[in-house]
This record gives structure tokens, C-alpha cells and sequence, in this order.
């Protein structure tokens, strides 16, 4: 259910900052931070939400992202049906079905996307790339 | 606002209080305010039981890498590669052909 009244989402998470925030990374924490003190919020698909909890068995870990996607401060977002050409081109583009839906939300939202991926190109999307 | 409310009387500083005397709805001011401060709390008590200790220094960093990627991707930018890529994926140009908005 989406509140008309909640805050922009102006950061998506990929499914790789999901894992690196689950093994404890800074780097994701501090930007969550500095997201939520700005004043709006971090998205996720539901897709890399799907593959990030598919790739942990720790139930700890586990409990650990369905909090995290529980916040207020996430939301948590479909890809359209309409758009299946659009993720089809960046399904091509990245080679993962996930990257592509993160690809299609950090465009309709206007949003960078937070990742330790090196499969969005050069320079050819909004990147905030976490350190190696 | 929607949904339910509660009616509560408050007593505020007289800055406040002329902040608030300037806002056409105080309430959703405040209810605003207050769950801007909520979801902050959340997220950094959800940060703390992963054991990530933030820092202002680390805030700072990501402030920065976030602005200059918000500079670098202006909404121009992301309405062009959207628009490009429909194009593209509607069929109407060879799709050999990587896009970029750059």
C-alpha cells in the first residue's frame, strides 16, 4: 500500500547493497543515514528484495533485511507489467533480471542506484558505487 | 493526513509556537516533522542492532556522493535515457545499439 503522503524515494538499493548491509557495511548504513536525515527515503524491488533473501539462509540474517524493508524509510517497489520491454533492453544490458528492475526503478524515480555491482556501464547510469 | 487522530494539547516555546502560527495546517506540520524523526530513529536502531556505528565524517561522505551523482544526473538526464530506452525497446531503433544519456 503506498502512502500519497510519504516522502520521495531518492536512493534503490541493488541487491548487492541489501547483502553488504547484511554483512555489516558502513558504507551502506552512513548512506541510509544520510538518506533518512535528508528527509526522504531508499527504495528496493521486490525482485532484488527476492534474489537478496534467496541468496542467505542465516535466519538471522534474514529477520535482519525483512526489518530493514519493514522501515518506514523503505519502500519496497513493483516493476510494472507495461514496462516488460524496457526491462527486457536492461535485462540485456546488465545480464540480470534483478539489475534490471533496480535499473527501471532508479529511473521512474529519479533515483542513484547504491551498489557494489559492475554491471551498469560507464557512466551510463546514476551509480553510487560501494567500495570494494 | 488521513485515518485516525487523536486531539492533544501541547505546550511549545514561543519559537515554535510562531513557526507553527505560520504553517496554514500545524498539525500535519508536526505529524510531518515527527515521523521524519521516527523513521530516523528506526533506521538507526535497525543500524545498531547490525552492529554499523555511523559517523559524521561517513554521513559527510555519502552527502557528497550522493550530491555529486544528483549533479552529474540532473531530471534531464533521466528523462532522456527513459526515453531513448522506450524507443529503443518499442522497437523503433536497431537495439544493438547501447544507450546512453550522457
Amino acid at each position: 500500500m503506498s502512502d500519497p503522503d510519504a516522502p520521495p524515494v531518492r536512493l534503490v538499493l541493488d541487491r548487492s547493497a541489501l547483502l553488504a548491509y547484511l554483512g555489516g557495511s558502513v558504507h551502506v548504513g552512513e548512506t541510509l543515514h544520510e538518506v533518512i536525515t535528508d528527509g526522504v527515503r531508499f527504495g528496493v524491488t521486490a525482485v532484488a528484495a527476492a534474489e537478496a533473501y534467496a541468496a542467505v539462509d542465516d535466519p538471522k540474517e534474514r529477520a535482519a533485511l525483512r526489518r530493514l524493508l519493514a522501515l518506514d524509510a523503505c519502500a519496497v517497489l513493483a516493476t510494472d507489467g507495461g514496462s516488460w520491454q524496457e526491462l527486457a533492453y536492461w535485462r540485456g544490458f546488465t545480464g540480470r533480471a534483478d539489475l534490471a528492475a533496480t535499473v527501471l526503478a532508479c529511473l521512474d524515480h529519479d533515483a542513484p542506484i547504491l551498489t557494489g555491482e559492475a554491471r551498469y556501464g560507464d557512466d551510463d547510469l546514476p551509480v553510487i558505487r560501494l567500495p570494494a | 493526513m488521513t485515518g485516525a487522530v487523536r486531539k492533544l494539547s501541547i505546550s511549545v516555546p514561543p519559537d515554535v509556537a510562531e513557526r507553527l502560527e505560520r504553517e496554514p495546517n500545524a498539525s500535519a506540520f508536526l505529524v510531518h516533522a515527527a515521523r521524519a524523526l521516527m523513521r530516523r530513529e528506526a533506521l538507526d536502531a535497525e543500524l545498531a542492532h547490525q552492529g554499523v556505528t555511523v559517523t559524521e565524517e561517513g554521513v559527510a561522505r555519502a552527502r557528497a556522493a550522493r550530491a555529486a551523482v544528483d549533479v552529474a544526473w540532473p531530471a534531464e538526464r533521466y528523462q532522456a535515457i527513459r526515453e531513448r530506452v522506450r524507443q529503443v525497446a518499442a522497437g523503433d531503433e536497431d537495439p544493438a545499439g547501447r544507450v546512453t544519456a550522457a
